[in-house]
């Protein structure tokens, strides 16, 4: 607990002075980018929203055990990703994933908003998203949250060959997928 | 693709929400939660505690025993006096706290979804709601309903006008939480917004196809104003000096005769620029008349829901080096298309559509993008 107090306290003004400074902290510095991830699991901002808190919850009630072998942003995005696994487990995401394409699909025709897919990288975007997601969370966290191999490796407690081969996996993927609908 | 990747972060956040969804009043929600886990854990035990509550728990019971013999001897002494005092004494004005409307706020966020049918709204946010005019529906609503949740006086409880949202009583904390409803031709909610006052100001949370978003009320709308400016400012620039005069005259009397005598290309430019500013009047008077063309009448163009039409940054990027074009006639002599480089790193150029009308004057597609 200390220890993480004194890595943030280098970021901020003051040190923190309790668990309730130091989840400030942790939500100023992590909140967007992990709730964010959250919805790359969810598609859904309600229930991004639900476990955000969740989330933070469990870092608050967590943070005495925080061990320093990990680094902080590792350690909460490890938190995050197990609850978003717990959440697309459940019964309720399962009927929520319906709702959604029966959503996405009344709006897809829409004449001008064509254009908005027509663009390479935002047919990237959208086709990451419909990645399974043990290849969406490997793009996610090593392109779009600037985590390293081995950090990516440690928040999905996998070995580094196995998210290697993910990632490769995934783009291969994604490429067969763009050609397949014109964008390469 | 690893390059693609290595390039896209923005665009794919961006694709996600271009605007923060990490808000103040999460994070309040947050620290609610933590307070409400702590004070329900209980203490580890020992004897001080015990000792202390049983303490507590008999002088609780001393002092109940004694403030019912006294009101017990009171009333039956002083019943007359008493009771007219009770008469002339009004009952305080209920004001509506803020942790009362944080938990109707959570509540509604986490009962409301798209798709919930009206007996399910009716259930979870009761009947007292009212029919509201949906004659100006952007997102093809076909009914409209509105709640006035937590009121500190009954008469506010149906006091809504089609769906502006009374800021000066939310702020004022007379009405806690406005609740507007669209509902489908199926009867199922197709949008809703929930608006409240927070720390002096007003937030809307909104769910539609997008998901759901929570943004302060003006905070969004001067932002929509900033973005309009930025990329219609760019794109005014492309406008030559004769264009600018023809575009703002054309703009404000919308007559047709002002195109006559222009270059086909400057008319795209107009319909470009429109479309950045979001001048839907001036986008509509723009497109075909033509017959057998394909047409919409303007109370249907009006009528299209926002998701389709052009943002200001879609449209600026869609059209953008359209001014670079080629225009280049069709057989037929009425259609024709300008070839243009949008995005200098695509494979194919972009494609936009243009009819000539009867009168002579080159007129923009109802789908002029190729």
């Amino acid at each position: 607990m200390d220890v993480i107090m004194a890595k943030s306290a280098e970021k901020y003004d003051g040190f923190p002075q309790s668990k309730s400074d130091m989840l400030h902290l942790l939500m100023d510095e992590y909140g967007e980018e992990i709730k964010r991830l959250v919805f790359t699991y969810t598609k859904n901002w309600a229930q991004s929203e639900d476990i955000a808190q969740e989330i933070f919850l469990s870092v608050y009630k967590n943070l005495d055990s925080f061990r320093e072998q990990s680094n902080i942003k590792t350690w909460i995005y490890r938190i995050a990703i197990n609850k978003c696994k717990d959440y697309v487990r459940s019964w309720h995401y399962k009927r929520t994933v319906i709702t959604d394409i029966i959503f996405s699909n009344e709006t897809e025709d829409s004449p001008e908003t064509v254009y908005l897919y027509s663009e390479q990288k935002q047919m990237v975007s959208k086709l990451i998203l419909q990645l399974p997601i043990k290849y969406r969370e490997v793009i996610v966290l090593y392109y779009f949250k600037d985590l390293t191999m081995e950090e990516a490796s440690a928040a999905l407690e996998m070995n580094v060959n196995t998210l290697k081969s993910r990632l490769r996996r995934a783009k291969n993927i994604l490429e067969s997928k763009l050609r397949s609908k014109g964008g390469l | 693709m690893d390059r693609l990747l290595n390039d896209m972060k923005q665009e794919f956040e961006n694709s996600i929400s271009a605007d923060p969804v990490f808000s103040l009043r999460e994070r309040c929600q947050i620290i609610k939660l933590i307070e409400m886990e702590e004070t329900r854990t209980p203490r580890p035990s020992s004897w001080f505690p015990k000792l202390l509550s049983g303490t507590v728990l008999a002088s609780l019971f001393l002092f109940t025993l004694f403030i019912m013999m006294d009101y017990t001897g009171v009333k039956e002494n002083t019943q007359s006096s008493h009771n007219k005092k009770q008469t002339n004494i009004e009952a305080p004005p209920h004001h509506i706290s803020e942790n009362e409307i944080n938990e109707k706020v959570a509540y509604i966020e986490s009962k409301m979804k798209l798709g919930l049918s009206e007996t399910e709204v009716h259930r979870l946010f009761g009947k007292n709601f009212v029919i509201l005019d949906n004659s100006d529906s952007e997102n093809g609503s076909v009914k409209r309903i509105g709640y006035n949740l937590l009121v500190n006086d009954p008469s506010l409880e149906k006091k809504m006008d089609s769906s502006i949202i009374d800021e000066e009583n939310l702020l004022k904390r007379n009405i806690g939480v406005q609740l507007f409803i669209g509902f489908t031709k199926e009867g199922k909610v197709q949008w809703a917004t929930s608006n409240y006052a927070y720390d002096g100001e007003v937030y809307m949370t909104s769910w539609d196809k997008n998901g759901m978003a929570t943004k302060k009320l003006h905070e969004a709308a001067e932002k929509k104003d900033e973005i309009i400016e930025d990329y219609a400012s760019e794109q005014y620039k492309t406008f030559s000096d004769k264009e600018k005069e023809v575009y703002e005259a054309f703009r404000k009397s919308l007559d047709e005769n002002l195109l006559r005598d222009l270059d086909p290309i400057s008319i795209a430019k107009f319909y470009a620029q429109a479309n950045i500013a979001q001048e839907f009047d001036v986008v509509y008077a723009l497109y075909t008349d033509r017959k057998n063309y394909i047409h919409m009448s303007k109370e249907e163009y009006e009528k299209l829901p926002s998701s389709h039409r052009f943002t200001p940054e879609n449209a600026f990027n869609a059209f953008k080096n359209i001014e670079k074009g080629k225009f280049i006639s069709h057989e037929d002599n009425i259609t024709a298309h300008i070839e243009y480089m949008a995005d200098p790193d695509a494979e194919a150029p972009s494609g936009f559509t243009m009819v000539k009308d009867e009168d002579g004057i080159w007129n923009i597609s109802f789908l002029p993008l190729q």
